[in-house]
């Protein structure tokens, strides 16, 4: 199949080719998977994107830094209690996790994206070449493609403020490598719980709940969840699963 | 006609791309190195995986175009009949192939593995190799395998 690709040497060329409809390539696992004839690619792989740079309050992830990448900072392991790696390996299977980007992940976003919602749930913020930042939540409440037009995501602060934190992170699929059915994510934060779910619809979802009465609040979030038609579980059956997954991690 | 310059196996080469959209699997078979297999092309069952740059990938999900100036590391770069690489002299001693077509990318991710990690516990095994799919023998001889090129690499050193 026939196609063009132009590899930017820097940001400004990148600029340059977005504004003539070039389509961004990062770890390619879905745009390759779902090519059309006469594409017109742009590879970011020259871009210096492909970084993990430590700050006081932050750990900032350049875009083109793939999930192998991160799985071997031995220093993720020790922030949010593992919660970071434990979600990443819930990705696929390691071939694709040596290939899907974090900016793909979040760009290009699926029902299954673990990165939308762990960014979600740590309250991160997204940054475009174009020097915009985004938080996490307005980043996420609609597709992001819609969002960023001719924008480029360059990276994902973390900020460290709830590193301490002890995170866990669940997964429920047929297979380990399968997509999920339904993930959850948990981080206890001071008075509150803040909780993601992955799976359920196009879109992360995030929860805040107190600590107290935490049956009430599962409940809940049960009656408030959005769950879309997956022809591989009933929604009542997802519902019923995540009140379950919430449960035992909650209880 | 546009060109790449990758490292295959050791060797610097300088190779045509069919089109600038060419994948890494279909690029390494062109070029005739056949040990890289086609399967389902969609980066599920990882019988197409090759090293780029030491890292394991779906070469059907990889444009070649990316490689240049890269170290790629297909099954003909590890050993040949008659002077087989240790990994592929444990995949046969535990009887780890039976039709074979998988077998490439499980010993080339074996060697991901190990070069990054000599001594994986089984629960790392299974993690490293869960993109490469086998439908013939189930995974038992295979982590059998890798456990026993870890044992024959330690004893090299």
């Amino acid at each position: 199949m026939t196609g063009e690709i132009i590899i930017p040497e820097n940001i400004a060329q990148a600029k340059k080719y977005l504004k003539q409809k070039f389509v961004p390539l990062a770890g390619g696992t879905t745009l390759l998977l779902n090519r059309s004839a006469n594409q017109k690619l742009l590879d970011l792989s020259k871009l210096k994107l492909n970084y993990i740079k430590y700050q006081k309050k932050s750990i900032n992830l350049g875009a083109m830094t793939t999930i192998g990448e991160l799985l071997e900072e031995k220093k993720l392991e020790n922030i949010f209690g593992g919660l970071i790696p434990k979600a990443l390996l819930t990705i696929g299977s390691n071939l694709n996790r040596q290939m899907i980007t974090v900016g793909g992940n979040i760009v290009g976003i699926h029902p299954w994206s673990v990165l939308p919602a762990l960014f979600l749930l740590l309250n991160s913020r997204i940054k475009t070449i174009q020097k915009k930042i985004y938080p996490a939540e307005k980043f996420f409440a609609t597709a992001p493609k819609s969002l960023l037009k001719n924008e480029l995501v360059s990276e994902v602060e973390i900020p460290l403020a709830w590193a301490k934190s002890i995170g866990r992170w669940e997964k429920l699929s047929l297979t380990a490598t399968d997509y999920p059915l339904i993930s959850v994510g948990v981080l206890p934060v001071e008075e509150s719980i803040r909780i993601v779910t992955v799976g359920l619809s196009l879109l992360p979802q995030l929860f805040i709940i107190a600590r107290k009465n935490i049956d009430k609040e599962i409940e809940n979030i049960g009656e408030k969840v959005k769950i879309s038609q997956d022809i591989r579980a009933s929604i009542e059956y997802k519902r019923e699963i995540l009140k379950n997954i919430l449960t035992d991690i909650l209880q | 006609m546009l060109k790449i310059r990758p490292i295959i196996n050791g060797e610097k080469k300088e190779l045509d791309l069919k089109d600038p959209l060419e994948t890494l699997l279909d690029f390494l078979r062109r070029h005739h190195y056949v040990g890289v297999k086609e399967g389902c092309r969609q980066g599920q069952c990882g019988a197409c995986t090759v090293l780029v740059d030491g890292r394991p990938v779906n070469s059907c999900l990889y444009l070649a175009i990316r490689t240049d100036g890269k170290e790629i590391t297909t099954i003909e770069g590890l050993g040949r009949p008659g002077n087989l690489n240790f990994i592929q002299q444990a995949f046969l001693e535990t009887g780890a192939v039976q039709c074979g077509y998988c077998t490439p990318g499980m010993v080339l991710s074996t060697r991901a593995l190990l070069d990054k990690n000599p001594r994986p516990t089984e629960e790392e095994i299974k993690i490293a190799l869960d993109g490469n799919l086998c439908r013939c023998t189930g995974y038992v001889k295979i982590i059998e395998a890798v456990k026993l090129a870890a044992q024959k690499l330690k004893n090299k050193k």
